[in-house]
């Protein structure tokens, strides 16, 4: 075979080449789509806003459209609104409402001056308001809200788990063989992944009314044809030898997933299992802006009224929860692997 | 636990070919009694494998009939077969992330109600059982609960053995079980089977590449070409000639270590 290998042919091989006219071509094709879709996208618009924002930024001038915008915002959302404040009506509320340490009672008095409509005549009516003063009660109600957020989180992930399970285990051809049953599990798993959770949440804010509930099935729901695609996928993929020797052994499909796919593949569903958490709690925030419950909710809510301080407060104490999740799961990970 | 008598095995016209069009047997037949030690050997592609695959149900014969202790092996009687067949593989077979204990025991998952098997919790005798198998394939206590993964070639292999012969089979089916073994742990491995299966007087079935272990261990020995039969008899009948024959298009294409 050696001897027959002619090197003087060897001065035609042809190496694969960068760029050829088909490429080229294909990438002008490119480049006119894109075109096409900025048109239709308005990314001409955004290019030109942004310049102008980044000049007006540069040199301190102020006639940007999207400079003035993001500064109104900005002062809007100073300060942080972390204090609560509850009136009381009776005396006899005052002994109970200051269990709370640093809480105090503060009287205003405001005095009005109205027109009295049957003789005409200014009075002034003098009006006394006692509130609760909560330094940081508004901070209490948003942990109290994050709270609830990733307990959502947790039961939309175990009923993920419980749907996604025998679900996986259905689609998967290496158990099931390739016949009706996979297809079926297969198209309700891709089913389950394509309807996003913000659409089916309010689907399930229709049925089951706001609050979490509906927050819960809709990230539930979702996740679960995530983790069914995964566990199918890992177990098609696990070695198939162990499977044929159990199988030979006389064990059935069951055990076969119990005792030859589960072992190799466990580590891989705990992973995605955790990354799924972690997924349901950043989606758990937002999941409320329909009014599936959680923090969402809270700052639907306060947006809508205008509190933007109250919304600031929000938004600082999701980015703190996101980073605290991002790093415990990291590190879980970590010890995992 | 010793069982009276090994199975027989019988292939009748036994043709296999794969939707791809491959023939891996044709029409092939052979006999072989109970309680022999029967070496199958082949060059690569000889459907040694496939025949071994066709007697636990891992593979389906396009034509002809197979069976075992006098029984057709078909989809209804496979369930029945399985427990009195054990299995030994080549790469082993074993699940590298569990640890030895539950490989062992899955040998005997066939007999165990599924939902005991779900919960994993195994009656004390099979416990029992697969101590005694540890022992009897020369592992230690504290190989239980070391991962499969984590032992040699040779111990991966004794627990492989070990879990085959959990239900004290009629037949045992033993596809290249020393590849990858040195020689000393491949003697040894042989050996093992043949101590265990000749304690049962059960069957043995193994495809080697090994002539001369071959002319050790077999009481019979079976030479396979493209699918077909082409020696049958006792190890003293394996001429050089024949082993030549058996390997290759021509004489001058044997290499010497298999005459
Ligand atoms: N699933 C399959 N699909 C298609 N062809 C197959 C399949 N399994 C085996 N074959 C083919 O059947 C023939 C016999 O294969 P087999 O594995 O039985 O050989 P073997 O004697 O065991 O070889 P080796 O000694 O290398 O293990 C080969 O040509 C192989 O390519
Ligand atoms: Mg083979």
């Amino acid at each position: 075979m050696m001897a027959r290998i002619n090197r003087a042919n060897s001065g035609t091989w042809q190496f694969p080449q960068l760029v050829t006219a088909s490429r080229l071509f294909w990438v002008a094709v490119l480049c006119i789509l894109l075109l096409w879709s900025g048109r239709a996208t308005e990314m001409d618009r955004a290019f030109v806003m942004t310049g102008q924002a980044i000049h007006a930024a540069a040199t301190g001038q102020k006639d940007s459209q999207v400079v003035n915008g993001f500064s109104q915002i900005a002062k809007s959302l100073w300060p942080l609104q972390l204090e609560s404040r509850t009136e009381l009506h009776q005396q006899a509320d005052q002994p109970a409402a200051l269990a709370l340490p640093f809480s105090h009672i503060e009287t205003t008095s405001r005095s009005s001056q109205s027109t009295d409509p049957v003789t005409g005549q200014v009075v002034t009516t003098n009006q006394t308001k006692t509130e609760l003063v909560v330094p940081y009660g508004y901070v209490l109600v948003v942990v109290s809200k994050l709270i609830e957020t990733i307990q959502m989180a947790i039961w939309a992930t175990l009923i993920a788990l419980i749907i996604s399970l025998p679900l996986g285990f259905l689609a998967a051809r290496n158990l099931m063989g390739d016949g009706f049953i996979v297809g079926l599990a297969r198209s309700l798993i891709g089913l389950l992944r394509a309807i996003p959770e913000l659409v089916s949440a309010l689907f399930f804010v229709v049925a089951f009314g706001f609050g979490p509930i509906a927050g819960i099935f809709a990230l539930g729901l979702h996740a679960a044809g995530f983790l069914g695609k995964f566990f199918a996928d890992d177990s098609e993929n696990a070695d198939i030898k162990p499977q044929e020797a159990l199988v030979a052994l006389g064990a059935n499909t069951l055990k076969v997933a119990r005792f030859a796919v589960l072992p190799q593949v466990l580590p891989q569903y705990i992973a995605y299992s955790l990354y799924i958490l972690d997924r349901n709690i950043r989606m758990a925030t937002v999941i409320g802006l329909v009014g599936a419950g959680g923090i969402g909710q809270e700052l639907k809510g306060r947006f809508d009224m205008y509190d933007y301080g109250h919304v600031a407060t929000i938004l600082v104490a999701i980015f703190i929860l996101v980073v605290l999740v991002d790093q415990l799961s990291a590190s879980i990970r970590k010890q995992l692997l | 636990m010793s069982k009276a008598a090994g199975a027989s095995i019988q292939f009748e016209k036994v043709s296999k070919r794969f939707s791809d069009g491959t023939v891996a047997l044709s029409d092939l037949s052979l006999q072989v009694p109970a309680g022999t030690f029967c070496v199958l050997l082949g060059p690569s592609g000889s459907g040694k494998s496939t025949l071994l695959r066709c007697l636990n149900g891992l593979e389906t014969p396009s034509q002809g009939s197979v069976y075992v202790d006098g029984t057709l092996v078909n989809r209804n009687s496979i369930k029945q077969l399985r427990k009195e067949i054990g299995s030994i593989h080549q790469q082993f077979g074993l699940v590298q992330r569990d640890q030895v204990a539950n490989n062992v025991l899955a040998g005997a998952l066939s007999k165990l109600p599924t939902w005991q098997a779900m919960l994993g919790c195994y009656p004390r005798a099979l416990e029992a059982r697969a101590a005694e198998m540890l022992e009897q394939v020369g592992l230690d206590p504290v190989h239980l609960h070391r991962r499969a993964g984590e032992l040699s070639g040779g111990q991966q292999q004794r627990v492989g053995i070990a879990r085959a012969f959990m239900l004290a089979p009629k037949l045992i089916l033993a596809d290249e079980p020393i590849a990858s073994l040195d020689p000393k742990t491949s003697y040894d491995i042989l050996a093992l089977i043949r101590e265990q299966a000749q304690a049962l007087g059960a069957t043995v079935l193994c495809s080697l590449h090994q002539v001369d272990l071959a002319r050790v261990f077999a009481d019979r020995i079976i030479g396979l070409k493209a699918g077909r039969v082409v020696f049958d008899g006792a190890p003293s009948d394996l001429t050089a000639d024949m082993v030549g024959l058996l390997y290759g298009h021509d004489e001058s294409a044997v290499a010497p270590e298999y005459v």
